[in-house]
């Protein structure tokens, strides 16, 4: 029995794999500076980038060991989406981090890790595989969440996802092993055919509603979300931006395959439930985050919302309901890492500024602070010329063409009442007066050059969609 | 379909009921007499020194995790040993350099957690 | 192209001015000013190229834009939107010029804001694709928010956002109409394909007029506009009375009317009833205003009630007195906001008890009221009054409603007469108290600034024919439109016997201004 390996399929994973290990081997030495691994991390993640779009444009599609390993148009998109969060959350981390620069090793080695976790969801077509890529992502992200070990809140945050993450993977697999039981295998498209047969066993349904908790659990959909807005204000605000953009679309990519291409049969069922959730997570989302003080909170429940607008895609279960979800999945990622980008800007001398009330009057003292922060604030609440209000729009058409009036007509509801929270900062920033003086300090390059590329796409996606429309329309497995 | 569980079921309850039962009975039916002997830990061995919820240095968790990582990765090695005998005609090599690349990785991690003092004790 | 150029040179204009804006204060209002001057001049090449003779798109750009999403860059204008194209490219060089030294804090923002905003509202009339029009719809929002909410009054951010989010909860319900018309469409959203009937009709002309009835405003969803006209500074005051008002009247007669005759003609007895106690309520209430910006604000809320009014009489009188009213409340209520303006500037106080007497210490002023307050009141000779007329005219001969509205709503024309001029005669008459004595009179930038809005004032009331020929086609074309379903049987043929009564209403209005004209 020869073996053959299509080295060309695995090209984007293997390349985050090498830069891994040669941050690894670099971080051994302790004469060079740390600095560059930031700068290793960005490189490589960049050349994977770059292959993934080749790959994506060339429409490459294969499977690997033994049809566990599913290459195809939707899962590239997802690299696309995996790598150019992490490309922004190194650069928005490297000015962050140099206060320690010790550390700087294992934190970069886990960014990598958990990225290449993500890449293994996206592209599993097996739901072990897929396990392996959650649990890949969630440890090195429990870790990164404890990252200022020093810090009671970020000890906390770490304590909280691990346990919570641990408790969601336990229900993720128990969902597995049921759906084992109903169906006799764990391969994505053998469970199709398995299930064809009007055999709805229990055991499938009961896998199947496991399956939704889990991944409720790790992208924070409501009710199961509490974890998210304690990580996400303890966490490193770095990695408080990575938790919400890149694993969030992993879970989300890894929920879209296994629902629609393994589950298509049990869509009644699942649709229904997709539905309720979707409402319930955009509405609780955006009304609790109107009583947010704390920034970092806000956009903790903003993007426990914006789970619920892909939900949205999701529900419509259609071709454009699962390049909407990919489209809003890029398009969130970049402005909701350009949103914490911009937190992190917002230094003082005395240390971040987290509260709202901090950011009166930067409108007029630190307009470039305060123009990133305005773009992407728009950009999540859904105006246009931004990224967000096309993505917002295609997951609206998706459902509609797919009948759920109602559930548009309450995300079209919900983007108007998260209007109201994200103007909220920008009137604090251009409209009021500060109460005292804050001395803020000098921007980083390295952050400013990653809120600008965000800022970039944001705009460009926003005035010419098809760059990114297309693509993701080309996606659909 | 569900039913055929129900023998599953019925162990486990089985199972529960009879530990539950017994451990019942012995409390209720055994003769009671403590005395100062009888309530030491060990009623025939020597007298515990300090408290049983003694703290014990972290660095025991350090090495039990890394412990735990290389031997799990060790007992990989068996299943790869079994079967590769039947792929040792067509791509011997092949895997022979996999398994190579693996354990080298694997060094590469031991390499990492001496040089980061994860085996220094101090 | 000339249409492009139109509705883009604007954002150039805030491109420039944020790269130039290190050169000081009046390079930034100088591109402003020219920006501002030279996409009038442009626009005024849109009216001399119209085909007055045809009621079909003109100037029409089509480009693919987002093919993915069934959406294309396609405008054009007819002779409706020519009309609110040429009103918002004349009033923002005049804001800009109005806002000259007025602007402490921040002014290249501002100039920008002005200037992002026009692009935003002529993209809103000119858009002919429904994806292009919400996307216009919505992003002129922001910058109005900052309008409002940096340069604005005491209570600038309670009203900000009170607007913004008036406005969004309408267009999140338009949003919805519109995706349901694109299935409907055959997956298009250009407006040009868009035929009825429609599917869910009833509930789709809702999802459009809630959210344009909420920019009008009609009654009771007016509560955010005194709150925003009155915290915003005066440059934002004209814009959002002479523009941003009339999106939402536009959008009824584009969408509204002509995609859902049936729904518009179920719809209009609830409709009427709520135009006719705006326009009462709004006199009213400006009745009782100390406030002379207040006051201004809900006779708004009154006028548009008339626009309303006739835009539900369904008839080419009806409609067309709408239109021009629209343009007539832009220039006369616009006047008014820059008028409170320029007294404020000077007082710092906008309350009618502080001032009396101005008319001897500033004639200039006074006199220019005058003939504004006059053009808000419809007085026969001023623009005002041919837009009351019509609308009047064109609802009484149409049976669709009762004749009691109209009544009532010729009662609000009495009602304007009051309150605006009691308010003139507490402002200008009477003893001039000691510190107003000091207040010097408009100087020559601020009557550079009135001037050509009373040219047409003056024009408009003395002879209208140039501005509704130009809309005379367009507008029947939407009369046709929406009133092909009801023209069943007999009640049809009374309504097409009645608007053709209200078409000779209007040639007799013309003749007689033409006399008018003549006798002069």
């Amino acid at each position: 029995m020869p073996i053959e390996i299509n080295w060309q399929l695995l090209m984007p994973e293997l390349i985050i794999t090498l830069t891994l290990l040669i941050v690894l081997v670099f971080d051994l030495f302790d004469s060079i500076s740390k600095a560059i691994l930031g700068w290793m991390t960005i490189v490589g993640a960049g050349i994977a980038l770059w292959v993934s779009i080749q790959m994506h444009q060339a429409g490459t599609v294969g499977t690997q060991f033994n049809d566990m390993f599913k290459v195809d148009n939707f899962s590239l998109f997802f690299n696309i989406i995996f790598l150019v969060s992490t490309i922004l959350v190194a650069l928005i981390s490297m000015s962050y981090l140099s206060r320690d620069d010790r550390k700087q090793g294992p934190y970069y080695l886990l960014i990598l890790l958990a990225t290449l976790g993500m890449m293994l969801m996206a592209a599993g077509n097996e739901l072990i595989i897929v396990f392996l890529g959650l649990e890949l992502m969630s440890l090195s992200l429990y870790v990164l969440a404890g990252y200022f070990r020093d810090n009671p809140a970020s000890s906390e945050a770490g304590m909280k996802y691990l346990l919570l993450g641990a408790f969601a993977s336990a229900f993720f697999l128990y969902g597995i092993a049921l759906i084992y039981g109903g169906a006799g295998t764990t391969n994505v498209p053998a469970i199709a055919e398995a299930i064809t047969a009007p055999n709805k066993s229990p055991l499938l349904l009961a896998g199947m509603f496991l399956l939704i908790v889990g991944f409720g659990f790790k992208v924070a959909i409501v009710p199961f979300h509490q974890w998210a807005p304690d990580v996400y204000e303890g966490a490193p605000t770095t990695i408080a931006a990575f938790i919400s953009a890149g694993p969030k679309a992993a879970g989300f990519a890894a929920f879209l395959r296994i629902f629609m291409e393994a589950l298509p049969s049990l869509q009644v069922e699942w649709s229904s439930v997709v539905i309720v959730l979707a409402m319930l997570t955009m509405t609780v989302g955006n009304v609790i985050a109107i009583a947010q003080t704390s920034i970092k909170r806000m956009l903790a429940y903003s993007s426990i919302a914006h789970a619920g607008y892909v939900l949205i895609g999701l529900a419509a279960a259609n071709n454009d309901g699962i390049s909407s979800a990919m489209l809003y999945l890029l398009v969130y990622c970049v402005m909701n890492i350009g949103a914490f980008g911009a937190v992190i800007l917002a230094k003082t001398e005395d240390g971040e500024s987290l509260m709202i009330s901090d950011y009166a009057g930067l409108g007029l003292r630190k307009p470039l602070l305060a123009m990133f922060m305005t773009i992407m604030l728009l950009s999540l609440a859904g105006f246009p010329p931004t990224a967000g209000f096309v993505g917002k729009f295609y997951v609206f058409k998706s459902a509609v063409q797919a009948g759920h009036i109602w559930l548009v007509i309450v995300g079209a509801i919900n983007t108007a009442i998260s209007a109201f929270y994200y103007l909220r900062v920008v009137v604090t920033m251009y409209m009021r007066e500060p109460e005292e003086e804050l001395s803020f300090t000098a921007y980083p390059s390295t952050l400013v050059v990653g809120l600008v590329l965000a800022a970039i796409g944001v705009l460009l996606i926003g005035i010419l969609p098809s760059l990114m429309l297309t693509p993701a329309q080309n996606s659909v497995f | 379909m569900l039913i055929d569980y129900l023998p599953i079921l019925l162990l486990g309850l089985f199972a529960v009921l009879f530990a539950g039962i017994n451990l019942a009975l012995t409390h209720i039916l055994g003769p009671k007499r403590p005395n100062r002997v009888k309530l030491s830990v060990y009623e025939s061995g020597v007298r515990p020194v300090g408290d049983a919820r003694q703290r014990f240095t972290i660095r025991f968790d350090l090495v039990a995790m890394l412990f735990i990582i290389f031997d799990i990765e060790v007992v990989f090695l068996y299943p790869w040993a079994v079967v590769f005998k039947k792929f040792s005609e067509t791509s011997g090599l092949f895997i022979l350099i996999e398994m190579l690349v693996f354990i080298g990785i694997l060094l590469l991690g031991y390499i990492y957690a001496w040089k980061k003092g994860g085996l220094t004790w101090d | 192209m000339l249409l492009s150029t139109v509705i883009f040179l604007p954002l150039l204009g805030v491109i420039a001015i944020a790269l130039l804006r290190g050169l000081g204060a009046s390079a930034v209002k100088g591109i402003a000013l020219v920006i501002g001057l030279l996409t009038f001049i442009v626009s005024l090449g849109l009216y001399t190229g119209f085909d007055a003779t045809t009621a079909t798109f003109q100037n029409v750009t089509q480009q693919a834009w987002i093919p993915g999403l069934g959406t294309s860059y396609h405008i054009g204008i007819d002779g409706i939107s020519l009309w609110l194209v040429l009103l918002t490219t004349f009033l923002t060089p005049l804001c800009i010029l109005a806002a000259w030294n007025s602007i402490e804090k921040g002014l290249s923002g501002f100039m920008m804001s002005l200037l992002a905003l026009e692009t935003g509202m002529l993209g809103v009339f000119c858009a002919l694709d429904l994806f292009l029009f919400f996307v216009f719809w919505e992003s002129m929002l922001i910058p109005m928010y900052f309008l409002i909410g940096i340069w604005g009054g005491e209570r600038r951010i309670y009203a900000t956002v009170k607007f913004v989010l008036y406005t969004m909860a309408g267009s999140a319900l338009m949003l919805v109409g519109i995706l349901a018309l694109y299935f409907q469409n055959d997956n298009s959203f250009d407006l040009t394909t868009l035929s009825g009937p429609f599917e869910h009709s009833h509930l789709l002309f809702l999802a459009f007029f809630i959210a344009f009835a909420i920019k009008v405003p009609l009654f009771p969803f007016h509560t955010w506009l005194p709150d925003a006209h009155v915290e915003a500074p005066t440059a934002g005051s004209v814009i959002l009375a002479g523009v941003l008002l009339k999106m939402g009247t536009y959008g009824i007669i584009r969408f509204c009317l002509p995609l859902f005759p049936d729904a518009a003609a179920e719809f209009t007895p609830l409709i009427v009833p709520l135009a006719v106690i705006g326009i009462i309520y709004g006199a009213l209430v400006a009745m009782v205003q100390p406030d002379l910006k207040k006051l201004v604000a809900y006779s708004s809320v009154s006028h548009l009630g008339f626009v309303v009014l006739g835009l539900f009489s369904k008839n080419p009188a009806g409609i067309q007195g709408s239109v021009l009213q629209m343009i007539n409340h832009g220039l006369s209520t616009g006047a008014l906001f820059l008028l409170v303006g320029m007294i404020y500037e000077r007082r710092h106080s906008r309350m009618i008890v502080d001032f009396g007497g101005l008319a001897k210490r500033m004639p200039i002023f006074a006199t220019i009221f005058m003939v504004v307050t006059l053009s808000s009141i419809g007085l026969p000779g001023l623009n005002g009054f041919v837009g009351e007329y019509m609308i009047l005219l064109g609802s009484f001969v149409q049976g669709a409603f009762s004749k009691i509205y109209v009544v009532l709503a010729t009662a609000g024309v009495i009602l304007a007469a009051v309150y605006m001029l009691w308010m003139f005669q507490r402002v200008m008459f009477g003893t001039l108290d000691k510190t107003n004595e000091a207040l010097p009179d408009l100087n020559a930038r601020e009557i550079v600034v009135m001037l050509p809005i009373l040219l047409f004032i003056v024009w408009i009331g003395v002879y209208p024919k140039p501005f509704l020929n130009k809309m005379e086609k367009s507008v029947g074309l939407v009369v046709t439109q929406v009133q092909t379903e009801p023209a069943i049987g007999r009640a049809g043929e009374r309504i097409q016997q009645d608007s053709e009564l209200a078409l000779h209403g209007t040639q007799r209005v013309q003749h007689e201004k033409i006399e008018k004209e003549a006798q002069q």
